[in-house]
C-alpha cells in the first residue's frame, strides 16, 4: 500500500498524546539502541517529535537543549529517554496504574461476590459431603460387620453397651435353639473419657470368646504384632485410630481405666468400629465392667458370667429374621438384630441424613447459581451495546451464545476451585483436630470433590442458560440503539 | 405498502421494479418500507417506498433529517434489519428473504459497519477488536491477529495495536472501526454517523481516510451522516425525507413527497 505512510501519517501528530506513549518511548529508547545504533536514531528523532509535543513547556525546553548537539545516538536515546521518564513517569504510570485498577475493580468485585457465592455453596458441599460420605462408610461397615449373623444383645441397652449384661448361661439356650449353628459370647463396654466428643463410633472396648473363629466373615487384620488369644490376659491389641491417642506401640504398655495392658497388636485399619477399638481377653474386660457397677448390679451378677452381647450364626438356609425371633421368645430381654433390621435401623435413617445434609449444601449452592444468574442478566444488558456490534460485525447468535455461556461457566469453575480448597481447608483441620482424639470426622472422596467441581461448572453453565439465550437473540438494530 | 404503490415508486423514480441490477450496482433497494410498532395504535413508518442503486465503487453520503429513515435504510441495506415490503439486492443477489443465519454470512463476508461512538469492544485491544471480524468470518486467530496488524498499520496506528479503547482517541477508535470493517474484505462498508462523536479536524481526518481507501482499493462507502462536510467529500448525497429517498443525487433529483406524489 503505498499510500500508507504519506496519507496516514501525520495524523500521528493531531492525536492526542497518551501518558503510555511516553512510558513506550522510554522502553523503546533503551530497548533498540544497544542492536541497531543508526536505525534506532531515526526512529527515535521522529518518535520523538510527536511525544514531546505533549509536555509540559518546561520539559520541552529541557529535551530540545539536550537533543541539540546531537551525540552519539545512544546518548541522545539515554537523554531523550531519562528526561521524558523523569518529568512523567511517577506522575503517569500512577495515574495510569489507578484508572486500570479502577476499572478491573469496578467489574471484577461483581465477578468476585458472584465466584464466592458459588464457593459458598460448593464450600458446604464438601463440608456437608464428606460428612455424610464418612458417616455412610461407617455404616457400611457396620453392615460388613453384621451381614451373615444375628447380633444378641439386652433390649434395655444401646447394642450391649451400657446395658443390664446378659450371662454367659445364655449361650446354652442360643446354641440350642433351631437354625442357630454357633454363638459366641463377646463384651464391650466404653473406653471412656479419652478427653474429646467422639463422632461415629465410640471408643470401645471389646473381648470375645474365641468361638466366632472361622464362622465370622468380619475378619480383623494386624498391621503391627498378632492377634489375641483367649490366654493373653493383661495383653491388648489395639485399633489403628487409637495408636496415638493411646500412644500404642507393639511391645509396649497402654494404661486403661487405670490398669497397665502389653499391647500385642496393632490392627489394620478397617474404617468402621474396629479402628476405634482395644481388643483384650473376656477376663479381663469382664473384670472392668464388673467393676464399674453399682453395688445393686453387682448383686445380681457374676463376674464371669457377664456378657454384653453374643453374635449368632446360623445354619445354612436359615432365615435371619425367623431365628431372631426364636431367639427372643426362647430368652427375656433381649433383642435379636439381623441385617436387614441393622439396615433398616441405622441405613435408612442415615439416608434420611444424608439427603438433608446434602440437600441443605445443594440449596447454598442454588442461591449462588442465582446469584450468576443475575450477574450475568446484568452483564449481558451493560453490554447490550456490544452485543450489537458484535453481531453487526458477523457475530452470530451461537458465537454470542457461546461466548456468554462460556463466562458464566468459568464463573462456576473459579467459584468450584474456591470452593474446593475451602472445603479441603476446614475438613483437613477439622480432621487434624479430630486426629487427637482419633476421629476423623469427615471423608473428603474423589467422587465427592470430581462431584462438586462438575456440579458447579454445570450449575454455572446452566444459568448462564438464560442470559446468552436472551443476548444471542437480542435484535442488532435495538441492541445498536441502545444507550 | 401494497405491492401496487412500490412499483409506482420505482417507476417514479426511474428505477426498474426489479431484477438483478448487475455488477455495476453493488446495493439495490427497491420500494423499502419498515413500520415500527411502538404501541397498540401507535407507530411509525421508518420506511415508505425508499429506493436507491449504490455503483460499484461509489462514496456516497445520506442525509436527512432525524426520523427521514436514513438509519432504518441504511441497517436494511447491511442486513442488520429486515424490511416489511420491497426488494435488497446486494452484490447482484436478493438478500432481502434470507434466514437470519445467511443475514449473518452476508454481514460476515460483504459488508462493514462503522457506528458512532462505542464501536470497539471495551477489553479489547486494537489489534484483537480488528481480528475478531475475522475470526468470526471464520479465520483463525493467528492469522486473524496478522490480518488485524495489516489493517491497523494501513490505517496508520501500527503503534496503537496493544492499546484497548480507552487508550485511544475518538480520532484512533474510528480507525480502528475502519480497520475492522475492511478486516474481511467486504465490497462495501456502511457508516452510522461514524464521525458523530468527532471534532471537525478529526472528522475531516477520518472522512478524508475513507475516502483513500474508497480510491484506492474501490471499496464502496455508504455513509448515513448529519455534517454537510462529510457529504461534500462524496460522490454523491442521497437526500431523505419521511423514508422516502427524495434525491438519489446522481443528477436526477426526485421530489416525492410524502404521499407518494412526484413534486414538480
Amino acid at each position: 500500500m503505498s499510500a500508507r505512510n504519506t496519507t496516514f501519517a501525520p495524523s500521528n501528530a493531531g492525536g492526542r498524546l497518551g501518558l503510555e506513549s511516553v512510558a513506550r518511548l522510554t522502553w523503546t529508547a533503551r530497548a533498540s539502541t544497544s542492536v541497531q545504533p543508526t536505525k534506532t536514531a531515526a526512529i527515535i528523532t521522529r518518535t520523538a517529535t510527536v511525544s514531546l509535543t505533549g509536555l509540559h513547556p518546561e520539559t520541552e525546553l529541557i529535551a530540545s537543549t539536550n537533543l541539540m548537539g546531537l551525540p552519539p545516538c545512544k546518548r541522545y536515546a539515554t537523554t531523550v529517554a531519562s528526561v521524558v521518564s523523569f518529568t512523567r513517569s511517577a506522575h503517569a504510570v500512577g495515574e495510569a496504574a489507578l484508572r486500570i485498577l479502577r476499572n478491573i475493580f469496578r467489574r471484577k468485585l461483581r465477578a468476585f461476590l458472584t465466584i464466592f457465592g458459588i464457593s459458598i455453596g460448593v464450600f458446604a458441599l464438601v463440608v456437608m459431603g464428606s460428612l455424610a460420605e464418612k458417616l455412610t462408610l461407617l455404616v457400611d461397615g457396620g453392615m460388613k460387620y453384621y451381614a451373615g449373623k444375628v447380633v444378641v444383645s439386652s433390649s434395655s441397652g444401646i447394642q450391649g453397651i451400657a446395658g443390664e449384661p446378659l450371662k454367659q448361661s445364655m449361650l446354652r439356650t442360643i446354641e440350642h435353639t433351631p437354625g442357630v449353628e454357633r454363638a459366641s459370647a463377646g463384651v464391650s463396654t466404653l473406653l471412656g473419657d479419652l478427653g474429646a466428643v467422639n463422632f461415629g463410633t465410640p471408643s470401645t472396648i471389646q473381648a470375645e470368646d474365641g468361638r466366632a473363629k472361622g464362622y465370622e466373615s468380619f475378619v480383623i487384620n494386624y498391621a503391627e504384632g498378632r492377634e489375641l488369644k483367649n490366654t493373653d490376659v493383661g495383653k491388648v491389641t489395639v485399633g489403628s485410630d487409637l495408636v496415638s491417642k493411646l500412644n500404642a506401640h507393639v511391645g509396649g504398655h497402654v494404661e486403661i481405666k487405670d490398669k497397665r495392658y502389653e499391647v500385642i497388636g496393632i490392627a489394620a485399619k478397617t474404617l468402621t468400629a474396629p479402628d476405634n477399638t482395644v481388643m483384650m481377653t473376656m477376663e479381663d474386660a469382664r473384670k472392668i465392667v464388673y467393676d464399674e457397677m453399682t453395688d445393686a448390679q453387682k448383686a445380681s451378677v457374676q463376674e464371669d458370667g457377664i456378657v454384653s452381647s453374643f453374635a449368632v450364626y446360623l445354619k445354612p438356609g436359615e432365615r435371619p429374621e425367623v431365628v431372631a425371633r426364636r431367639i427372643e421368645r426362647e430368652l427375656d430381654d433381649v433383642d435379636a438384630m439381623t441385617p436387614n433390621e441393622f439396615e433398616r435401623s441405622i441405613k435408612q435413617p442415615l439416608q434420611i441424613f444424608t439427603s438433608i445434609i446434602y440437600a441443605i449444601a445443594l440449596i447454598s449452592l442454588l442461591v449462588g447459581g442465582l446469584s450468576v444468574i443475575n450477574t450475568m442478566t446484568m452483564s449481558v444488558s451493560e453490554r447490550t451495546r456490544e452485543i450489537g456490534v458484535r453481531k453487526a460485525i458477523g457475530a452470530s447468535n451461537g458465537q454470542i451464545m457461546g461466548q456468554f455461556i462460556a463466562e458464566s461457566a468459568v464463573i462456576g469453575l473459579i467459584g468450584g476451585i474456591v470452593g474446593i480448597l475451602l472445603g479441603l481447608m476446614v475438613t483437613g483441620m477439622g480432621n487434624a483436630a479430630g486426629a487427637v482424639s482419633g476421629n476423623a470426622l469427615f471423608l473428603v472422596s474423589n467422587r465427592l470433590l470430581v462431584g462438586s467441581l462438575v456440579f458447579a461448572v454445570g450449575l454455572g453453565t446452566v444459568s448462564g442458560l438464560y442470559p446468552a439465550w436472551h443476548a444471542a437473540n437480542l435484535n442488532p438494530v435495538e441492541a445498536l440503539r441502545y444507550e | 405498502m401494497s405491492e401496487g404503490v412500490d412499483m409506482e415508486l420505482a417507476m417514479a423514480q426511474g428505477v426498474a421494479p426489479s431484477g438483478d441490477p448487475g455488477h455495476e450496482v453493488i446495493v439495490r433497494a427497491i420500494g423499502l418500507s419498515k413500520r415500527y410498532q411502538l404501541g397498540k395504535q401507535n407507530f411509525v413508518d421508518a420506511l415508505r417506498g425508499a429506493t436507491l442503486d449504490l455503483r460499484r465503487g461509489e462514496m456516497a453520503a445520506i442525509m436527512g433529517p432525524s426520523g427521514s429513515g436514513k438509519s432504518t435504510f441504511m441497517h436494511i441495506a447491511g442486513c442488520l434489519d429486515t424490511a416489511d415490503g420491497g426488494e435488497v439486492w446486494l452484490n447482484g443477489r436478493r438478500v432481502d428473504g434470507l434466514s437470519g443465519a445467511a443475514l449473518v454470512g452476508v454481514r460476515r463476508k460483504e459488508i462493514g459497519f462503522i457506528f458512532q461512538g462505542f464501536n470497539l469492544i471495551p477489553t479489547l485491544s486494537a489489534e484483537e477488536n480488528v481480528a475478531l471480524a475475522a475470526e468470526y468470518a471464520g479465520l483463525g486467530r493467528r492469522d486473524a491477529l496478522v490480518r488485524g496488524r495489516e489493517l491497523l498499520d494501513l490505517v496508520g496506528l501500527g503503534d496503537r495495536m496493544r492499546h484497548v479503547p480507552s487508550e485511544l482517541s475518538g480520532g484512533q477508535q474510528q480507525r480502528v472501526a475502519i480497520a475492522r470493517a475492511l478486516v474481511n474484505d467486504p465490497g462495501i462498508v456502511m457508516g452510522d454517523e461514524p464521525t458523530g462523536d468527532l471534532d471537525t479536524a478529526t472528522s475531516a481526518e477520518i472522512v478524508g481516510m475513507m475516502r483513500t481507501i474508497n480510491k484506492e482499493r474501490g471499496t464502496t462507502f455508504l455513509i448515513v451522516t448529519h455534517n454537510p462536510e462529510v457529504a461534500v467529500s462524496c460522490d454523491r448525497t442521497i437526500r431523505m425525507r419521511d423514508g422516502v429517498v427524495v434525491d438519489d443525487g446522481d443528477g436526477t433529483p426526485q421530489g416525492i413527497d410524502a404521499g407518494g406524489n412526484v413534486l414538480a
